[in-house]
């Protein structure tokens, strides 16, 4: 079983455009595939948005950096892990 | 807020976000606002409409709404900055309407009614047909047809349907409107009766085309900090996490010093006080004098019962709102202050304007609006350093936030008072709920009652205003309130210190 670790930036942009929607989702996942070992880190603003617009909200998984990242793709993306 | 609704809710932000800017920044509104509209929908090709130029039109009544200007008519020439010289000031500008339908981003949604979906088999019972009281239901050709004019949407159909093949809709911003203040125009388009609005906000946050928008005192509200004003905010008691899993109160309180304010109070020390007057006034005077009473601090609720059962309005506490209260507090302490209620509730917006209020609260703004000013000023929340701060209210006021929290605060104060005395007590959560409660008041059967109403399902912390989703914010709100120092409102000091 893979190791799933997501990092969810929940600085003030990514918050505003969302963050707290994908940790919400994320955390469901947790809750439904209670043996698979998923980590989920809120982190602190990763300067993404510093440099570019709407970059927000940026979630990474496993090393993998996802920008203007949704729910539905931090799911999808979640559960390609799992089903491995 | 529902995050599932997404792309409406970015744009929304956005708009707070750049209308915070201009303020900040001190760019001219009249020659800026055609960029802000670009930054919001770049590009050439549309995201979510026909066109990239329509995208552009609705957001650009979305300024025009965020500055707290009029919405234009498509039928008449104006230009898209006309007024603006109006509310380019650092005081409160005329609000009223305050939540509209953009009417060319309405897509006329069909109005309630049930429809037979290719699910249907054309079984031989079709009961369908048999239970429908005034015969709009026939067999067609190839299934079940309902004749929309005879029908009276009853639902009885549906529910008889073993194939699950008859469908009811509703507009799903005439579906949450506890007032059913929304009825079409002459092209069908969902329309605002503003004499029945109680502006609960309900449907701005269902409606799937982000149709609906209210107006907002963002900019002047910048403008005066800019200016110098002493602002002092009173934030509402659904605030907790509502900035983000890593932003505690103490940080929060820090970033909105640093957007510019003195300083911050929580309104749930003006609950305390409501909490103390409203038990008071319960015992002085139910069922004596009147024969029940209902709370004061929504006033979504508050509008409603007004508005529909003026003959019960005496009912309803005439205590000061926990917002009146706290604002009342920093003025006496600070006569030279300005103050802005931070809260998730448009309705808030209507009691500011109102004669009485007026002079008390000087701004309103929601928890999305403030966090467009984060955003705009570019303050990283996380990266603030708090610091320490004064428990200001009792857990019981901290849960005024939601459901069944109003009533529990009450109810523990009247019996502090006198343990003999019981209260019966009832909460209507959503306005539809408040509106069935009222009626049943006025037929006599709550007489003896303490009867809470929320406008928002769920409470404060369901509100248009919010970031948060409702389950995490109700666990936040409970926790800040477990923090207090005070089990209830009698046990505050500042509260009782406090007269209305």
């Amino acid at each position: 079983m893979q190791k799933l670790h997501v990092q969810i930036c929940v600085g003030t942009h990514c918050t505003m455009m969302g963050a707290m929607d994908i940790l919400d989702k994320a955390e469901e996942l947790v809750h439904a595939f209670p043996e698979q070992p998923i980590e989920i880190e809120m982190v602190k603003c990763l300067q993404d948005c510093k440099n570019e617009k709407n970059t927000a909200p940026v979630v990474i998984i496993n090393q993998h950096k996802y920008r203007r990242a949704t729910a539905q793709q931090v799911m999808e993306k979640m559960m390609e892990v799992i089903q491995l | 807020m529902n995050g599932n609704y997404r792309p409406i809710i970015n744009i929304r932000r956005k708009v707070f976000t750049e209308i915070a800017r201009l303020a900040y920044e001190e760019l001219d509104p009249v020659t800026h606002l055609e960029e802000s509209i670009f930054t919001i929908i770049p590009g050439e090709v549309a995201q979510f409409r026909e066109s990239v130029f329509k995208e552009r039109a609705i957001v650009g009544e979305r300024m025009r709404m965020g500055l707290g200007l009029p919405m234009r008519k498509a039928s008449e020439h104006d230009r898209l900055s006309k007024g603006i010289e109006k509310i380019d000031t650092n005081e409160r500008v005329v609000m009223h309407p305050l939540v509209e339908v953009i009417p060319f981003a309405c897509e006329a949604c069909p109005t309630k009614g049930f429809l037979v979906t290719n699910n249907c088999r054309k079984c031989l019972a079709h009961p369908c047909v048999q239970v429908c009281p005034v015969n709009a239901v026939s067999i067609g050709k190839y299934q079940a047809e309902i004749n929309q004019e005879k029908c009276i949407r009853c639902g009885r159909c549906r529910e008889a349907c073993p194939y699950s093949a008859i469908v009811g809709f509703d507009r799903p911003c005439a579906s949450v409107c506890g007032v059913k203040a929304i009825g079409s125009d002459y092209l069908g388009r969902a329309l605002i009766d503003q004499e029945k609005c109680v502006a609960c906000g309900m449907c701005l946050v269902k409606c799937p085309f982000g149709a609906i928008a209210d107006k907002t005192e963002i900019y002047q509200l910048v403008k005066a900090m800019k200016k110098g004003a002493k602002i002092y905010a009173a934030i509402a008691p659904a605030f907790v996490g509502q900035f983000g899993p890593l932003v505690t109160p103490d940080i929060l309180f820090e970033a909105i010093r640093q957007l510019g304010m003195e300083d911050v109070v929580e309104v749930s020390l003006g609950a305390d006080v409501e909490t103390i007057s409203e038990a008071k006034e319960f015992l002085e005077k139910v069922p004596e004098e009147r024969p029940f009473l209902g709370t004061s601090c929504c006033p979504a609720w508050a509008f409603a019962a007004r508005k529909n059962y003026p003959e019960l309005a005496s009912c309803i506490s005439d205590s000061a709102t926990p917002m009146m209260a706290t604002a009342r507090r920093i003025k006496r302490e600070h006569p030279d202050a300005a103050v802005v209620f931070i809260g998730p509730c448009i309705a808030k917006k209507n009691e500011a304007s109102q004669v009485q209020v007026r002079s008390l609260i000087d701004f309103v703004i929601t928890f999305e609006e403030l966090m467009g000013m984060f955003a705009a000023k570019g303050l990283e929340l996380p990266e603030v350093e708090g610091r320490s701060r004064q428990d200001q209210a009792s857990a019981t006021g901290r849960n005024f936030a939601v459901t069944g929290g109003v009533a529990a605060a009450v109810t523990k104060a009247v019996q502090e008072l006198d343990p003999s005395r019981d209260v019966p007590a009832e909460c209507a959560n959503g306005l539809e709920e408040c509106m069935k409660l009222l009626k049943l008041a006025q037929l006599g059967k709550k007489d003896g009652y303490l009867l809470e109403g929320m406008g928002c399902p769920s409470g404060c912390i369901g509100g248009p205003g919010t970031l948060l989703p409702v389950n995490k914010a109700a666990k936040q709100v409970e926790e800040f309130a477990k923090q207090s120092p005070y089990a209830s409102a009698l046990q505050n000091v500042l509260a009782l210190e406090t007269k209305r």
